[in-house]
């Protein structure tokens, strides 16, 4: 058993919440694709940057994700060369995944919105 | 990023992709575990994997995913193929109009009489009949060969029953006869005559036919005696047509001939019994424990049990048989057996339906409409030929850019199916249109009509074989054309069109010849037939003569002597009507109803022949044989001679020849088959009546007057149903039946007349099956030969064409306009004389199977072969002459110049 590095951090998550974190996982590549065209493991390092390691999935949950978006056709894929001149498999959101991205972003911000109003009301009796 | 080449997917190459991407991100993570946290090689490669997880899960759900892109885009790739050849070929299509439209409506119109032919037959002789477990039906009947040949009978009750509870062959059995009826009036509606059944309650079982209300007969209905009333059901037509569709007849007690009847159920709209209609159903009166009579009437259809065959059947109901005879020899006694040569009849329910001579002739013009379509297709064939010759360039530039074999398939195939699918489209309003004619041109006696219309049967036959030229045509230039990649060196010209090719083209032409003169010489039999039967004179005159049936109720004529005083008023009446020259009426009409037979004994014993078994008989009234036109020898019985009891007779001349040679017969004597009546004395011979029909012998008849001699009175009495007759040029029938109507409501308007029919009608529908093959065959035929000028002058043209720098040499060397001509149309000639030898061998060959349509016509008759060769040789002068034109203005120095 390898000894985990202490300066990763690993949270410990419930069911419930890797649920959560899979069912918002498109969301999170549409995202991040957004900013422009990247391979996989780019996705996963943005991903991991931006939670400030928060939030973790397994990585290779990544690839049927990306090749499934692939097939409703939200994503292109090309092999290019990375900037170490490596082949790699790069992804770019498509017209269709930019409908995709802008729609599922309304559709969570109302929800979170509208969850964060219901847990914020104060608890009173009549 | 700079992008690779991106390749059509193979499974391979995403498996090999979706692992490169895989180790590209671990191998990535390790690095990068290694260079920023310091791990080892070791350390960094457990702690990559354990944050990518289940790899070979991950890779697994990947890889369907991947599989589900491949397919789709592989689906779409093929679309791409073909709607990108499609894209093409509507272009090249629309760049020669000429070729594409004669292409698709010769292969359209070939195809549209195809369709409509096999739509027919595959209506009325391929598919069951409309009944549950119809090709388990056979029909149960009985032969008679020594009383009449080729004529058959139906079964008696006794047989039902013995057959029913003893047979292994059967599991069910059905049984009905058809009669007719007076349904009287009731002041709404004038009394008519209506069409029965006298059913078995297994009939609707078997038949799977439901009430539509109501209910259908049992088992005990049958046993109930024939009193009053009985239960009866009503069809959907005679339902509305009486009784406005009211539900509320259910129950109710109608009159019905002398009786009453209590109407029980309602059936659907079209549902019979296989070659019946009927107004009223009445169960059958049917006991089993009743003793069997040699009544052999009804009309039996066994169910067999399943896996049974027909013949095993028949080996089973022929023992039956057998057996019943042996236990019950006062029904068949062995004197009768002799006398009639009685025996079983047993064949499948379909074969009984549709007739051998319908199938024959359907399928002889199915044949002929099939070699239409060759024609057709021929011709089709040499037109893509030409168009082949005409891009070789084309091919050899693709060729040359690198399209394969493969390639150049695609994209004929795809131009050749796009010429068959717009023929079948052509073809489908052809037949459309072909059947609705048909339709209305097809004799009545041609079974299942009623079920034909196009459907998708029909459809199905027509891409089909639309497609299947379509690929044979496709086909064609990889067979014909060498990728010949020359011919771009040499500018397309030069290189003369292939020996194989030419050989090819004329091989069409020849077969286009030889398949026309076997339609034309069939066609031609044909019409021979028809116009020898249209000559064929019938024995009656019926021009200007109508005939209706009229049927006197019991009512108010209850014994023979008012039966026959009402004959005779109505007869004197309607001859008195202005207009009207004779009246009269008879039990038999020709070539319409044949009426009944009886043993004859004539005064002639010492020949021997003065019996006849079952000799065509009938009754008259005086007026009948003036009506009809008929020409009699001696006098014309009169009502006063009938009167005075002297039965005077009348008899055909082939009746007379039979018994009496070449004797006078007037004044000789004759009786029906009993020894206790008297006998009849013959005071006329009347010309010979093909009453059986155009092509029959005529038959040999005794007309028996309605009043007999003294003493014939309880064997002999008038007729309650008879044809009535009426003769009047300047009259049309419906004025004529007018008339006659007015005169029964003066006489009794209880008397219905039914059948109105101008006699000229009935020897036109007598003829109507040699009439509507000969109509269908020289339809086929006509376009065979305007198919095959087509290919003829086609050939001849192109022939020219090619031949153009040599025939201007000729014209350079001296030779005349008229030397010219001659070598084209002798090519032309040639090729049809060629074709008409060819096809008259193959006309000796297929003419036969015309043979039981013809009528005394041979079908190798040398006339008709030798004209049709004369025709296809004057079509091929006739073809080659504007092409001839063309090469006899050739101009020398042009035609040297290229």
């Amino acid at each position: 058993m390898v000894s985990k590095p202490k300066n990763l951090r690993l949270t410990q998550m419930a069911d419930t919440d890797l649920d959560l974190v899979r069912g918002t996982l498109d969301l999170l590549i549409l995202k991040t694709l957004a900013r422009g065209p990247m391979h996989g493991l780019a996705v996963t390092r943005w991903i991991e940057q931006t939670t400030q390691q928060e939030l973790q999935v397994e990585e290779g949950a990544l690839y049927p994700a990306l090749h499934r978006m692939e097939e409703k056709g939200w994503l292109d894929a090309e092999w290019g060369y990375t900037d170490r001149n490596r082949k790699a498999k790069f992804y770019r959101l498509t017209a269709a995944g930019r409908k995709q991205y802008a729609s599922q972003l309304s559709r969570w911000t109302r929800y979170t919105r509208v969850v964060g109003l219901v847990l914020a009301a104060p608890i009173a009796e009549r | 990023m700079r992008r690779v080449f991106r390749l059509p997917g193979t499974k391979r190459r995403v498996d090999r992709e979706l692992d490169d991407e895989l180790r590209f991100h671990i191998e990535g993570r390790i690095e990068e575990l290694m260079e920023r946290e310091g791990l080892s090689r070791g350390d960094a490669e457990r702690e990559a994997a354990r944050r990518f997880g289940d790899i070979s899960e991950y890779r697994r759900q990947t890889r369907a995913i991947d599989d589900k892109i491949l397919q789709r885009d592989r689906r779409m790739d093929i679309i791409e193929t073909v709607a990108r050849e499609s894209r093409h070929a509507v272009r090249t299509l629309r760049r020669s109009p000429g070729f594409s439209l004669i292409a698709i409506l010769t292969l359209g119109i070939g195809l549209g009489a195809a369709t409509t032919i096999f739509t027919v037959l595959d209506r009325v002789v391929l598919r069951p009949l409309p009944y549950p477990n119809a090709d388990r039906l056979i029909h149960i009947g009985t032969a008679w060969p020594k009383v009449k040949a080729d004529e058959e009978y139906g079964i008696s009750r006794g047989q039902y029953f013995y057959f029913k509870q003893q047979s292994r062959a059967l599991s069910d059995m059905l049984f009905y006869d058809g009669s007719v009826m007076i349904v009287p009036g009731d002041g709404d509606h004038p009394a008519e005559r209506v069409e029965e059944l006298d059913v078995s309650a297994s009939t609707f079982r078997i038949l799977g036919i439901r009430p539509q209300i109501g209910r259908l007969f049992t088992e005990q209905d049958e046993l109930n005696p024939d009193g009053d009333p009985r239960v009866a059901l009503l069809s959907d037509g005679y339902w509305r047509r009486r009784f406005g569709a009211d539900p509320r007849i259910l129950g109710k007690r109608i009159p019905y001939g002398d009786h009453t009847v209590e109407i029980v159920g309602v059936l659907p709209a079209n549902m019979s019994v296989p070659d019946g209609k009927a107004d009223i159903w009445i169960r059958n009166h049917l006991d089993p424990a009743a003793k069997p009579q040699n009544n052999h009437t009804h009309r039996g259809i066994g169910v067999l049990k399943p896996g049974v065959t027909v013949a095993a059947a028949a080996a089973d109901l022929r023992r039956l048989q057998r057996q019943m005879q042996a236990d019950y020899p006062n029904v068949y006694s062995q004197g009768f057996l002799d006398r009639t040569g009685f025996a079983m009849v047993v064949r499948s329910l379909r074969d009984e339906v549709v007739g051998s001579t319908i199938v024959r002739a359907l399928w002889l013009i199915f044949g002929a409409v099939g070699l239409v379509l060759l024609i057709a297709a021929a011709n089709v064939a040499n037109l893509f030929l030409v168009r082949i010759d005409a891009r070789r360039r084309e091919a050899a530039v693709r060729a040359a850019l690198g399209a394969g074999r493969s390639h150049l398939a695609a994209h004929y195939l795809t131009e050749s199916a796009l010429v068959g699918l717009a023929a079948a489209t052509v073809a489908c309003g052809v037949a459309f249109a072909l059947l609705h004619f048909l339709l209305a041109a097809a004799p009545q006696t041609l079974p299942r009509l009623d079920e034909v219309s196009l459907d998708w049967r029909g459809l199905t036959f027509c891409v089909t074989a639309a497609m299947l030229f379509g690929l044979v045509f496709g086909l064609l230039p990889l067979g014909a054309n060498r990728l010949d990649v020359r011919l771009l060196r040499e500018g397309g010209r030069g290189l003369a069109g292939s020996r194989a090719r030419d050989l090819a083209r004329r091989g069409l032409v020849l077969s286009q010849v030889t398949l026309a003169v076997v339609l034309l010489s069939s066609a031609a039999l044909m019409t021979k037939s028809f116009s020898r039967l249209r000559s064929v004179r019938p024995g009656f005159d019926p021009v200007g003569v109508t005939a209706m049936s009229i049927s006197v109720p019991r009512g108010r004529y209850q014994n023979g002597a008012q039966v026959g005083a009402f004959w005779r008023e109505l007869t004197q009446r309607v001859e008195a009507i202005p207009g009207i020259v004779h009246a009269g009426a008879s039990g038999t009409l020709p070539l319409a109803d044949e009426g009944g037979c009886s043993g004859i004994i004539t005064d002639v014993v010492e020949t021997g022949k003065e019996r006849g078994n079952c000799m065509p008989m009938t009754m008259l009234t005086p007026g009948y044989l003036e009506a009809m036109g008929m020409k009699v020898k001696g006098t014309v019985p009169t009502w006063s001679e009938l009167e005075s009891g002297s039965g005077p007779t009348v008899v055909t001349a082939s009746f007379a020849r039979r018994f009496w040679g070449n004797e006078n017969v007037i004044g000789r004597r004759v009786k029906m088959f009993n020894d206790q009546v008297p006998f009849f004395t013959i005071v006329g011979v009347v010309d010979d009546v093909h009453g059986r029909g155009l092509q029959e012998p005529p038959i040999q008849e005794v007309f028996f007057p309605m009043i007999g001699p003294p003493g014939s009175e309880q064997f002999w009495s008038p007729y309650r149903f008879m044809h009535f007759v009426v003769r009047a040029p300047s009259l049309s029938s419906g004025a004529v039946v007018t008339r006659v109507r007015q005169v029964l409501e003066q006489l009794d308007p209880q008397v219905p007349i039914a059948d109105v029919l101008p006699m000229e009608t009935v020897v036109a529908q007598s003829m109507a099956q040699t009439s509507f093959t000969m109509t269908l065959l020289l339809f086929a035929a006509a376009i065979a030969l305007l198919l095959s000028g087509v290919g003829i002058y086609g050939v001849i043209s192109y022939i020219v064409g090619q031949r153009r720098a040599e025939i201007g040499i000729r014209i350079a060397l001296g030779a005349r306009t008229a030397q010219v001509s001659r070598m084209i149309v002798g090519q032309s000639v040639w090729l049809a004389v060629v074709g008409a030898v060819v096809g008259v061998i193959a006309a000796l060959a297929v003419t036969r199977f015309l043979r039981s349509l013809l009528f005394e016509v041979s079908p190798t008759d040398p006339l008709v072969l030798g004209g049709t060769c004369v025709v296809l040789v004057a079509l091929a002068v006739v073809a080659s002459l504007a092409p001839t034109r063309r090469a006899a203005r050739v101009d020398p120095v042009e035609a040297m110049r290229y």
